[in-house]
């Protein structure tokens, strides 16, 4: 039963991978593929915050770390004249080290106290890319003229401007590689010392397990991705404001994380999809856009508990509720 | 020398403010673990409530504060009733999280849609400057001082000297203890989420006959008040009136030798270093 | 229970309250939609049958956040000059007749939102569209300048109109044009004050704007110019006049502030003891913000705002603002009549390159001439090495009356460019 079940996960897994690949056959329209650019994107911010989620912290310098990452790519690809794909591990490094070293003095705070340290660290990256250095980083007018990347091996040439299809398949391989790297981590030995450090960080000690030194490993790794989003960021949008990384962006982050559903990697990847699509719909109402959205996130929070992934559950315990009236009475008790 | 004697007596000025509103914001999250992102909003709200009794209503503005101090606090009960009752404890911390950015996004724009996006000017009681040794101290800073003193030595009387307060601090301590001795802790939240609010309410109302009543007032104060909250010790009462006090001294003194955009800056760098030595905040505890 | 209700209650009642209070004394600002005529009877009749198509056009602004002060005028100035074109019965180009609809969206404040928002409208059908402010801007060209779409851009920094961006127009003057007018007439009127202190405020658009404004302010001849960046967000000014302006003790202080934050910083200013001229050039939606001064905002010199009833107005513009400030009970910006002006100058383009194709329209618009807003024939001047760029027009500087912080027009300064002439 339960194998079946897994056979029918990965089959369906398989499928929405393949309809993702083929998405540029039947898609033409340059907006409708930024759409998707756009949540590839947030997948790989959502998915990779889920990773300190599991350590039991919270993060709201992931928009710092990908100005770190949009910077060094800027840097690299414009300054030194090197090639997007260099510059995209490189920035993805860069932003790992310096979330190990951020990590490090910080990882002993718990919960709301790391949230808040997170709070000032990203608002630190923000006020500094803007103030220091103009010369280097532009300052609050934006780092401008980044190139465009370029691809070529041998004859096969990939024109990065003339189209928006290579920056999809760019965004969804890296968002695949990223849900890959999470899935394998949860799935791991490391992804149980993780959820053991979540669940009961105290037991976890007892057993041995040196706390410090997984978390910030777990928040290192967690870095890295948004470098490299921040990198993609860089090559996609040639401009790179500070004032595109604020807190607000990693709020965004979050709240499509939490929206989705944190209980599995399922949920930021339905989260940062769904809210996406939902923002850009609200474009239509552009005087009341920002009201609507707010009163969605309410909405979504006091109805659906598991999140978005929670509603074919959530519907199938209320069809099963209609079929057998008669347990009803002995399963509404509140549990609180 | 004038020069520095003005920034402290304008440090004192910008504290006094600022202390009110963190007060809000760290009792509400001390007792009841929300971080209340929405705290700028309902701070925002005060001074447009305000605005509605006082200037289109024509109440005299000592008790247009009442009043707005009063509305403040139901809203915050009715907050608690409607929103964060269902999300209690740490359990529900990510949940409230969430509501209190969805109603970060709903209530600017909605008032800005009503009110129009201007900022509105609320007429002061007193308008001129006292004058002394080349020293400036506008009126009506003043009685944002001594409003600031009365709201803080109000709170700290109501905890220690009531009923409610001392059940209030109880929970603070430990919730389930308490809840033992028979407090009743719903009871509790929603005083608490009431008083967090009408705090709020009070400092803008005080707040904006000197800086005026904007719909976007709230997210910069939310910022500030965060930081002081950091500062002095999550949840920590005297930590919020110290931090306050730290914060607005370091943006008064800081333009003295940095540009202004550095000095934002470097309060975040404090913050981080003081997290660094002390990890809980300088008056808090884990 | 029942004192849960008598909760709700209460607040349903101070609801209802807060809105009315709000909605009367404001006159509502919400959008009242406009019934547009299908067939006007006031404007020339479609005789012969000819084929109408519709144009979508783009409004993208700032209508959430801290910039809608601007952002309300600019977007309710394409939505009436919209409804103008169609009132009049549209534009014949080409033996076909063409109306308009707009299509408008929040592209807030940063570069990521502007972008996003112009896909949204190119993929819409947008080919033409008007957008406010800077980062925003930076951030649409990105994509409008490969898919040839015509961006009219509401932006006061020159390095957006460059020839890197040839589709591209602005249709404000520079920071350059649009802060000098006032400057100028503090420099005639006051011969003896020749201390500057200039402040702009910390983020991509104020650091544009003050760099392209800038060079002309050094070569006015100040005896002394200081100069320092404040920022964005700030409500207590209390130290930035403490550090600041009252050491540098100028006779001058020209503020190149924001809406918002603007009346704070003269209500500062003064409360804290400077006793010299203040200088508004970015007075954008003013009234509001001169009120959070009230008494203290007395002589306060602003410029770029008008006082639309009073003299030096260009009597094209008149009415619209008048109906303006009737509909929505708000003193319009600057940017309403850049907007209008806007779509008179894309209709003169159209007639004239007998085409609705973007690329014609952008080689024809440096070589045309049309009836202005501004008075007399409006016209495209260079920035830089591009010739046709943007818009100059002269602008009207007023004084502040001190009893109800009113505006009185009290002079019109010609922009640099059509001042050598």
């Amino acid at each position: 039963m339960l194998k079946e079940k897994k056979t029918l996960q990965f089959l369906a897994i398989a499928v929405i991978v393949v309809l993702a690949f083929l998405v540029p056959a039947f898609i033409k329209e340059r907006y409708l593929l930024h759409v998707f650019i756009t949540i590839f994107y947030f997948v790989i911010l959502a998915a990779s915050l889920l990773l300190i989620m599991m350590v039991g912290q919270m993060s709201l310098a992931h928009a710092g770390f990908v100005a770190i990452g949009a910077y060094t790519a800027g840097i690299v690809t414009r300054d030194l004249g090197w090639s997007l794909w260099v510059a995209m591990p490189l920035a993805g490094l860069t932003s790992g080290v310096i979330g190990a070293l951020v990590g490090f003095p910080t990882l002993r705070l718990r919960g709301t106290y790391f949230l808040l340290v997170t709070f000032a660290f990203g608002s630190l990256v923000t006020l500094f890319f803007g103030n220091i250095l103009d010369n280097v980083f532009g300052g609050v007018v934006g780092f401008r003229n980044i190139p465009a990347p370029t691809f070529e091996l041998g004859s096969f040439k990939v024109d990065f401007i003339a189209s928006r299809v290579p920056y999809y398949y760019l965004a969804l391989v890296l968002a695949l590689i990223t849900v890959l790297a999470m899935y394998r981590l949860r799935n791991s030995r490391l992804g149980v010392i993780f959820n053991s450090i979540a669940q009961a960080d105290g037991l976890a000690e007892h057993c041995g397990v040196n706390l410090m030194k997984y978390k910030v490993m777990a928040f290192s790794i967690a870095c890295i991705f948004p470098g490299m989003a921040g990198a993609f960021y860089a090559g996609y949008h040639f401009v790179v404001f500070p004032a595109d990384f604020t807190f607000k962006e990693s709020l965004t982050t979050l709240i499509q994380m939490i929206v989705g559903g944190t209980g599995s990697l399922a949920g930021p990847v339905v989260g940062a999809a769904g809210l996406t699509i939902v923002q850009e719909l609200l474009t239509a109402l552009p005087y009341q856009k920002a009201i609507i959205f707010g009163g969605i996130l309410i909405v979504v929070v006091m109805f659906l508990p598991g999140g978005l992934v929670g509603v074919p559950g959530q519907v199938v315990s209320i069809f099963r509720k209609f079929r057998r009236p008669e347990r009803v009475n002995v399963e509404t008790k509140p549990k609180e | 020398m004038a020069a520095y004697t003005q920034a402290l007596v304008n440090g004192i000025m910008l504290g006094a403010i600022y202390v009110v509103v963190a007060l809000g914001l760290t009792l509400v999250f001390g007792m009841m673990h929300i971080v209340n992102f929405a705290h700028g909003e309902i701070y925002m709200l005060g001074a447009f409530v305000l605005w509605t009794f006082q200037v289109a209503l024509g109440v005299n503005y000592f008790l247009a504060t009442i009043i707005t101090v009063v509305v403040l606090f139901i809203l915050g009960m009715l907050l608690e009733l409607i929103f964060f009752s269902r999300f209690p404890g740490r359990a529900g911390l990510f949940k409230s999280l969430i509501i209190c950015l969805g109603l970060a996004a709903v209530l600017p724009n909605t008032v800005s849609l009503i009110y129009s996006p201007f900022s509105k000017n609320i007429p002061s009681v007193f308008t001129n400057s006292l004058q002394f040794a080349g020293l400036f101290v506008p009126s009506e800073r003043l009685l944002v001082i001594l409003f600031s003193v009365v709201f803080v030595g109000g709170l700290f009387l109501f905890l220690k000297r009531t009923r409610t307060g001392q059940a209030m601090i109880a929970v603070e301590q430990d919730g389930e203890a308490a809840e033992m001795q028979g407090v009743s802790i719903s009871r509790v939240r929603l005083y608490c989420m009431g008083i967090g609010a009408a705090l709020a309410g009070g400092a803008a109302s005080f707040v904006a006959p000197v800086l005026g009543a904007s719909p976007w007032m709230g997210g910069d104060m939310i910022m500030n008040s965060f930081n002081i909250i950091i500062i002095g010790g999550m949840g920590s009462l005297p930590g919020a009136v110290l931090g306050g006090l730290i914060l607005g001294l370091a943006q008064s003194f800081g333009p003295m030798w940095v540009s202004p955009p550095m000095v934002n800056l470097l309060v975040f760098f404090m913050i981080i270093l003081i997290l660094l030595v002390k990890p809980t905040g300088l008056l808090g505890h884990a | 229970m029942a004192r849960r209700r008598l909760l709700v209650i209460a607040a349903a009642v101070l609801a209802v309250v807060m809105v009315v209070a709000g909605t009367t004394c404001t006159s509502g600002p919400t959008p009242t939609p406009v019934v547009v005529v299908a067939t006007p009877t006031a404007g020339p009749t479609p005789t012969t049958a000819i084929g109408t198509e519709t144009l979508l056009i783009g409004n993208l602004s700032i209508l959430s956040g801290a910039g809608t002060g601007y952002g309300f005028s600019a977007a309710r100035g394409v939505e009436r000059g919209i409804e103008l074109w169609n009132d009049a019965g549209g534009l014949v180009v080409g033996g076909k007749r063409y109306m308009l609809k707009i299509d408008t969206y929040d592209w807030g404040y940063t570069a990521d939102s502007g972008r996003t928002a112009a896909e949204k409208a190119i993929n819409d059908g947008c080919k033409i569209i008007f957008g406010v402010g800077t980062a925003n801007t930076a951030g649409a060209q990105q994509t409008t300048e490969p898919n040839k779409v015509l961006l009219l851009a509401q932006t006061a920094s020159n390095d957006l109109v460059t020839t890197k961006f040839p589709y591209t127009f602005r249709i404000l003057m520079g920071a350059d044009g649009l802060y000098s007018p006032g400057m100028d007439y503090v420099w005639d009127k006051y011969p003896d004050k020749r201390k500057l202190f200039v402040t702009a405020w910390n983020d991509a658009t104020g650091k544009l704007v003050w760099e392209t404004w800038k060079p002309l302010v050094n070569a006015m001849g100040w005896s002394k110019v200081d100069f320092q960046y404040y920022e964005p967000g700030t409500t207590d000014f209390a130290p930035f006049i403490n550090s600041y302006l009252l050491p540098a003790n100028p006779d001058v202080f020209a503020l190149v502030s924001r809406t918002g934050e603007t009346g704070l910083l003269i209500k500062a200013a003064r409360q804290f003891g400077y006793k010299g001229i203040i200088y508004w050039a970015a007075g954008g939606g003013s009234v509001p913000e001169l009120q959070i001064a009230g008494d203290l905002a007395e002589g306060v010199i602003v410029n770029q705002e008008w006082d639309w009833k009073g003299q030096f107005v260009p009597e094209a513009a008149k009415p619209e603002a008048l109906s303006y400030l009737s509909r929505y009970g708000s003193n319009p910006t600057v940017h309403l009549i850049t907007a209008l002006d806007g779509l008179r100058m894309l209709a003169a383009a159209m007639k004239k390159a007998n085409s609705v194709d973007t690329t014609a329209i952008r080689d024809t618009l440096p070589t045309i001439e049309w009836d202005s807003y501004w008075g007399g024939k409006g016209k495209l001047y260079p920035v830089k090495d591009r010739p046709g760029a943007t818009m100059n027009f002269g602008m009207p500087v007023s004084v502040c009356d001190s009893k109800n912080t009113a505006l009185v027009n009290v002079g019109f300064g010609l922009p640099p460019a059509l001042k050598t002439k």
